[in-house]
Parts: C-alpha cells; structure tokens; sequence
C-alpha cells in the first residue's frame, strides 16, 4: 500500500496523474493547495484530507462528509500504515 | 561497464520519478545528480512521468539561455548501471513525441502499468 | 519507525518547509526517530543562518535550529545546490574565496549521498515539494 500526497489543485495534473498510478488498495492525503481537490476525490473512499492546510484555506465548512480528515500525527500514522510515499506535485 | 549488484550497498531498489521540464526549473537537472549518485548504491529505475519526458528531447540547444543541456547525460546512464529508463505511451502521445524524439532509447510502459512500477519498488524520489 | 525528510522548496516561497517542520514536530512528538533532514533545490535556504522575517511570521531557521537542538537531528543541505545558491559554510567560503559564510551551526553540508544514504537506510523517505 502507498501513501499518494497531493499538493497542487485541481487545474493542475498532479490530482489525475496520482488517481492514474494508484492502486486499489493505496491511499491519497490531500495537503497544501491539493486541498482545493477536496471535492473532486469526494466518494473516493481511498482520499484524506490534512486538516490543518484545511482549515487554513478556510474550507472546513465544505468538507465532504464522507472524507476523512487527518491531522499531522495523522499524517505521521498514515505513512507508518503505508510501504512508501509517493509525492505529486 | 557491468555492475556487479553483488558488490552493491543495498539490496533496496530505488525508484527516481522525474516529472519536470528542463530548463524552466532545475528540478530535473538536481533530480538527475541524485539518479547518478542513487545508481553508485543501489538498483535504480527512473521513470520520466509527465512533463519529465521533455527531459529526452533530442537536439536541445540552451546556448542562448544559458542553461544547461543535461540531457546528454542520459546517455551515460547506462553506464552507470541505471538499465532501465521508463516513460508512459499516454505522457508521450499527448506531448505529440513519439521515442524518435528521444535522446536515448526508453522502455515504453502504459499508464495502467504505473501503477504496479511504483508497487515494485522499495524508495520512490521524486523530483 | 526510522524517517527522512526531503525538502525541496525555499523558505517564504512555497509551503513545502512550514509542512515539512510540522511533520518533523509530529513524528517526533509521536515517538518516531529522524533519521536525516535533507534540504534540496531551493530548500537549502532553510539552513540560511541570515534569514530575518517579520516577527509575526514564523523564523523557519530558528525553527530548525531548535529542534535539531531538541532532538539531535542531522540537517544536512545539499553541497551542489547550496553552493550554487549562494548557501555555505565556513570551509565552502575560505575554499571558493568567498567573503562571507551563512550556514547555521546546526546544519552540516554534504553531498547527495546522503540523500541516498537516507533513502535507503529509513523506514521512510518523506518528500516536501515545491
């Protein structure tokens, strides 16, 4: 299982070339401005959010139910779960 | 010249992903230091993912930028033991590249395969 | 678990250094060993001892000093972008003849095996791009 972090919003490629290389079983960490692909990966069961850079860009009132919001340690523990860490940026 | 991965520090494979266009930035240029100093310990694959495939434009010809033509030093990869320099038939076909355009001969994979490339590998860099 | 960190943008430009220090402070606070901070591209400014931020906004030096401090980190700026850049120490200065140093007491500068020593010797390797 990778870890996949976003940092760029969706005008970017960096949301559908991470959503091209993941595997079923991998999971997304939305940080930074990839936060503003919080809508887009909404229903993805395999997307998080880091509620920090959330909160920052004044969004946590648009937060998509069903995504789930991690904070740093969060962060830290997603990455313990994880084989590796792939960066798209 | 053969490498003997016997002798290698690390049995670890490291996977280097360059996604930047030369140039523009330095990321591809540093991220290509790192590939050469990466390939002296451990098995390395570099995957030119999306804009990186820019990097292998042949007869690039920065003398009136003052930047530098790295690409060149792909060639010499091989020799330093990197055997396996990948990029994406769909990066490519919507670049308008075909690999007659490429400095050095590249394994072609699909993009349903990038998956499984980055799943075998033990360290992804990514610059 | 054993981490690295890679940091690759420049302090005040992008968010990559303020994210890569909070994920510092996190794994340490949650009991993880770090390996090696590794500075890259524009993130050898970070080891700039020089910096001088308004006072509401964070010291990313300071920041850095002090948990290196703390925590008895490896902060290592890469040697090839940090000269190129304008970032070195005291030997970098006297060998290139340069007339002033502004690398941190804290921060080491070394090559790019480092960065691959980091690789493959954590558990995992963490990137903060730009």
């Amino acid at each position: 299982m990778i870890l996949h972090t976003i940092n760029k919003p969706p005008s970017h490629t960096a949301l559908s070339d991470c959503l091209a290389a993941m595997a079923s079983d991998d999971v997304m960490l939305l940080i930074e401005d990839g936060i503003y692909c919080l809508h887009e990966v909404a229903g993805d069961h395999r997307a998080h959010v880091l509620r920090e850079d959330l909160a920052a860009r004044g969004l946590s009132g648009q937060l998509p139910s069903e995504l789930k919001c991690l904070d740093y340690a969060g962060f830290v523990a997603l990455c313990t779960q994880a084989e590796k860490v792939k960066t798209w940026a | 010249m053969q490498i003997d991965w016997s002798l290698s520090v690390s049995n670890r494979t490291l996977l280097f992903v360059q996604s930047h266009a030369p140039h523009g930035s330095l990321f591809g240029q540093e991220g290509l230091d790192a590939i050469m100093m990466g390939s002296a310990f451990a098995r390395c694959t570099v995957l030119m993912q999306g804009d990186g495939i820019y990097q292998l434009i042949i007869d690039q010809d920065p003398t009136g930028t003052n930047t530098r033509d790295y690409s060149v030093t792909y060639s010499a990869l091989r020799d330093y033991g990197v055997e396996s320099v990948l990029c994406v038939q769909e990066d490519l076909t919507e670049r308008r590249l075909s690999e007659d355009d490429l400095i050095i001969p590249v394994s072609v994979v699909n993009r349903s395969e990038v998956p499984h490339i980055l799943a075998t590998h033990d360290v992804i860099l990514d610059f | 678990m054993r981490f690295a960190i890679s940091v690759h943008g420049g302090p005040y430009t992008s968010q990559s250094s303020h994210s890569a220090l909070n994920f510092a402070h996190a794994l340490l606070a949650e009991g993880h060993e770090l390996y090696r901070v590794f500075f890259y591209h524009d993130g050898v400014y970070n080891g700039s001892s020089i910096m001088a931020p308004p006072q509401d906004e964070l010291d990313l030096y300071s920041e850095w000093r002090a948990l290196a401090q703390e925590h008895h980190l490896d902060l290592v700026v890469c040697i090839a972008s940090a000269l190129r850049r304008g970032v070195i120490d005291r030997t970098e200065a006297d060998r290139y003849d340069k007339a002033a140093s502004n690398l941190g007491d804290v921060f080491t500068i070394s090559g790019l095996g480092q960065l691959i020593d980091a690789a493959l010797n954590a558990d995992r390797l963490v990137t903060f791009r730009v």
